[in-house]
């Protein structure tokens, strides 16, 4: 995720070197130029192009089950395919929630291992551990499901869930048999998937804080935590905010993972040891068996929900993102 | 008190005795010492940037540190607060005496060496904070203060940093919002809230405005009976302005110093007086 | 004032620090654990009968992934084939041409959002617009919604290459006479190969272990794939397919068919890595 790109440089001389052998070129390769940019152009506009049409393609296929159910579509926790009733409020309700549970595991996480590579670790220490939480990433989706399932959720079952249920038991989240698959156990494996995404970010943000600022706080006498928790982090805020986004649109849409280990049922409990589901654990459950128009049109409905919010998280995630890596090249 | 023969450069044709009465002429006006830094080697990594660094700091006065760029100026201050500790491949060995310890022994405390060595940089770093705040970072970290003197001591310190009457309205605003020059006097500030003893100043005015610099200046003039100052900078007639005492380094070595009026006036080395009639630089 | 006792303070930076090595540890330990149980549960699996023979149904031991390796291969291969001369392209637009205009600014901003959007959504897109009027789960479909996920990885690391190659080339080439086309595909291209490369890779390792997409698209199948315009075979649906059910020879398919893509993935991961790493020297 590092920025790899430098501005693009000056093009002053640039005009100045088309001028001078423009009169020297063909008409045809002038003529080619043109081409090539334009055939450029519209390359680069597929992909925004890509994501209209996606949006507009799930709300037409949405329309049919919106219209039947209307707003009691987003409230109700029915879910019955034979009876052809369907509502979105579990499948809402899991995927927030199991995001919550992420990103409230993630975000400390994601600053802790930042402020680990960035101030504590020597250099090449903070590299080779960089690297490895960064391959993190690289693993798909669905080896973190089977991991889930087979290693992870028995691990749950027996150890952390038992101990939760003694410690925390009486809050309702943590009642219940101590299954292993459920709530927590999908929001804990969704929050290490994100980790690495949210801590390059913060690495960045670590890094760009000017050394002179940092100095200047150390030079008081402070410890590093000090130093960053009441400069770095406030000087990067903006940043921080941004990669917390990024992370969280990545939580929201996580699929397979979540579908190994979320245990697939449509109903809203207070427990985070039971099984629940999230759009997109019933969109890969369900899709490909759905026959009926209804229901076909009722996961896209469940789709198009999980698209605006990822798109909506996406958007402020990179406006706040734009923000900090523009002030920054443009210097203090 | 240690002798400076080390220090000084003598030209070939100096005669004995001609050194050994500026030798005693300069230990009697250095007077008491707050800093003495004996054999101070510096490496960034593998490469050697300073060689074998003596220099005495004079207590309650201030110490100029000329010389051309990348000569080692800001690297030798910053072994006085152990600033350089923040990156793994510097390091420094030699002895720094700070009222009779040594201050380069791992085991002196670095946190209080910082209070009491304070730092200004040449440029301004207020924190994302309020100016309040700025000044309150340091007293917060190591004093324990009753109700209410939070306020008086962050009062008394922007009053000091002679900035007070231009920030009292506007305390709770950002430190980033004033300008460039107020922005230093409150980084000033800030370090004098914590009552340091010695105050290093690494090219304090050369990112701030001519007006700006001259009330830096005028500040650095009042302080000087309280504090024991060091100041790099790369501007001549600042050092001839500002201090009592100068020393010249080169390349890492220090080639001269003494009272910044025979520095100026009398150079001893060639080198020295090349620096100063601006013939290189 | 009171001096604060710096224990309190130092005490809290200890416990952070430490808290801050756990916490790189734990993400350590989990990337171990994951990559240790795959290594162990699917070894057993990967022997030539899994790579040259057909499924056979549970319970029945033996045989192989034969068709989904080969599907999975096919599959990645027509994403590709779409992906990258688009990807390409609208990179070099975004590199070259595009600048700071609104429209490449726009461009970028949908490539990091698609980037971010969950790829079953995607999936639903080219069901959409294959499967539906096709009327039948296909091949296509599949490749086209992996070629959609590729499309702004390759265009991100298409535009950041390029804009690594040094302006002086371009206006070295250009000054000679050739056309801006010549110069972009012919130089231009040349000097950023390894990076082109390598983000190509990434694309790849990105894509070939997504399921989600592929569930309602190219579905899967028991057997070995004719056409694309029908449901084709593929290691990560057959994996989720295995591993749901409860027959432990089918599971243990599974985690060999993971073991596969987990392989692949890291590998051609730190491959890129070690690509770039040398450039950079």
């Amino acid at each position: 995720m590092s920025k790899a790109a430098q501005a693009s440089g000056t093009e002053g001389l640039m005009p100045t070197v088309l001028k001078v052998f423009r009169g020297r070129r063909s008409k045809s390769a002038t003529g080619a130029d043109k081409s090539f940019r334009w055939l450029t152009l519209g390359c680069s506009l597929l992909v925004p192009l890509m994501m209209i049409a996606i949006g507009l393609e799930l709300v037409l296929t949405s329309l049919p089950a919106l219209k039947h159910f209307g707003w009691r579509f987003f409230f109700s926790q029915e879910w019955n395919p034979v009876l052809q009733e369907f509502g979105a409020a579990s499948s809402i309700y899991g995927t927030l929630v199991s995001t919550l549970i992420a990103m409230l595991i993630a975000i400390p996480l994601s600053l802790a291992v930042a402020l680990f590579l960035v101030e504590l670790a020597p250099p090449r220490l903070s590299r080779v551990v960089g690297t490895l939480i960064e391959l993190l990433a690289a693993v798909p989706s669905i080896i973190y499901g089977m991991w889930g399932l087979y290693v992870f959720a028995p691990f749950m079952s027996h150890y952390i869930q038992p101990f939760l249920g003694e410690t925390l038991g009486f809050l309702p989240l943590f009642q219940g048999p101590p299954m292993g698959i459920g709530m927590l156990t999908a929001g804990i494996i969704i929050a290490f998937m994100v980790l690495p995404f949210v801590s390059a970010i913060a690495r960045d943000v670590f890094s760009l804080v000017p050394s002179v600022v940092k100095e200047a706080a150390f030079g008081m006498g402070a410890t590093t935590w000090e130093v960053t928790y009441k400069v770095t982090i406030p000087y990067g805020l903006v940043g921080i905010i941004g990669a917390a986004f990024l992370g969280l649109g990545r939580a929201l849409g996580e699929t397979m993972a979540v579908t190994f280990v979320i245990g697939n049922a449509h109903k809203i409990s207070a427990s985070l040891f039971t099984g629940a589901n999230t759009i997109a654990s019933t969109l890969a459950n369900e899709f490909s068996e759905a026959t009926e128009p209804l229901y076909i049109s009722s996961l896209v409905a469940l789709g198009l929900v999980l698209y605006v919010i990822t798109y909506l998280v996406q958007m402020f995630s990179q406006m706040m993102l734009r923000r900090m890596y523009r002030s920054w090249s443009v210097g203090l | 008190m240690k002798s400076l023969s080390a220090t000084l450069a003598l030209p070939i044709t100096a005669g004995l005795d001609e050194t050994k009465a500026t030798e005693d002429t300069l230990t009697a006006t250095l007077g008491d010492l707050k800093i003495i830094a004996s054999q101070l080697n510096f490496f960034y990594g593998d490469q050697q940037a300073l060689f074998d660094n003596n220099l005495e700091i004079a207590r309650n006065r201030v110490t100029a540190i000329i010389g051309p760029s990348g000569c080692g100026k800001s690297t030798h201050i910053r072994i006085y607060n152990r600033i350089y500790e923040l990156y793994h491949d510097q390091r420094a060995s030699g002895q720094i005496i700070l009222d009779g310890q040594n201050i380069l022994d791992p085991s002196y405390d670095v946190m209080e060496l910082r209070r009491k060595v304070g730092m200004i940089f040449q440029k301004p770093t207020p924190f994302p904070m309020s100016v309040f705040d700025n000044v309150a970072y340091g007293l917060k970290m190591h004093y324990r203060l009753r109700r209410g003197e939070l306020a008086d001591r962050v009062e008394e310190a922007l009053s000091r940093a002679a900035i007070w009457d231009e920030v009292k309205d506007v305390l709770r605003n950002p430190g980033t919002a004033l300008s460039g020059g107020q922005q230093q006097r409150l980084c000033i500030a800030r370090a004098l809230a914590v009552e340091p003893e010695v105050l290093l100043m690494d090219e304090p005015t050369s990112a701030i405005d001519p007006i700006a610099s001259s009330r830096i200046e005028k500040l650095i003039n009042d302080l000087r009976s309280t504090y024991t100052i060091v100041i790099v900078t790369h501007n001549l007639q600042q050092a001839a302005r500002v201090s009592d005492f100068t020393a010249f380094f080169y390349q890492g070595h220090i080639v001269e110093f003494g009272p910044t009026q025979k520095i100026f006036t009398n150079p001893v080395n060639e080198q020295t007086e090349a620096y100063i009639t601006g013939r290189f630089g | 004032m009171k001096p604060r006792p710096p224990t309190g303070r130092r005490l809290a930076n200890l416990v952070v620090s430490l808290s801050a090595g756990a916490s790189a540890l734990i993400g350590i330990v989990i990337l171990f654990w994951i990559t240790i149980i795959v290594v162990i549960r699917g070894f057993g699996a990967l022997n030539l009968a899994f790579f040259t023979q057909m499924p056979t149904p549970p319970g029945v031991g033996g045989g192989g992934l034969a068709n989904a390796i080969v599907g999975t291969l096919v599959l990645t291969m027509v994403a590709t084939l779409l992906a990258l001369p688009l990807g390409l392209l609208a990179g070099i637009y975004l590199a070259e041409f595009g600048g700071e205009a609104r429209a490449a600014d726009y461009s970028r901003f949908s490539a990091n959002v698609l980037m971010g959007m969950p790829s079953i959504i995607v999936g639903v897109f080219a069901y959409a617009m294959v499967v539906v009027p096709l009327g039948h789960f296909c091949g296509y479909a599949g490749g086209l919604a992996l070629a959609i996920l590729m499309l702004p990885v390759v265009t991100r690391t298409t535009e950041d290459m390029l804009r690594l190659v040094p302006n002086t080339l371009r206006e070295a080439a250009l000054a000679l006479g050739a056309p801006r086309w010549r110069v972009i595909l012919a130089v231009v291209f040349r000097a950023a190969k390894a990076g082109l490369i390598t983000g190509t890779l990434l694309a790849v390792a990105r894509v070939s272990g997504e399921t989600a997409p592929l569930l309602f698209t190219a579905l899967n199948s028991p057997y070995m794939m004719t056409s694309l315009g029908q449901p084709t075979p593929n290691l990560p649906v057959t994996i989720f397919n295995y591993a749901m059910s409860p027959y432990p020879d089918w599971q243990q398919k599974a985690w060999g068919a993971s073991l596969l893509i987990t392989g692949g993935v890291l590998a051609l991961t730190l491959l890129t890595r070690y690509i770039l790493g040398e450039r950079k020297r």
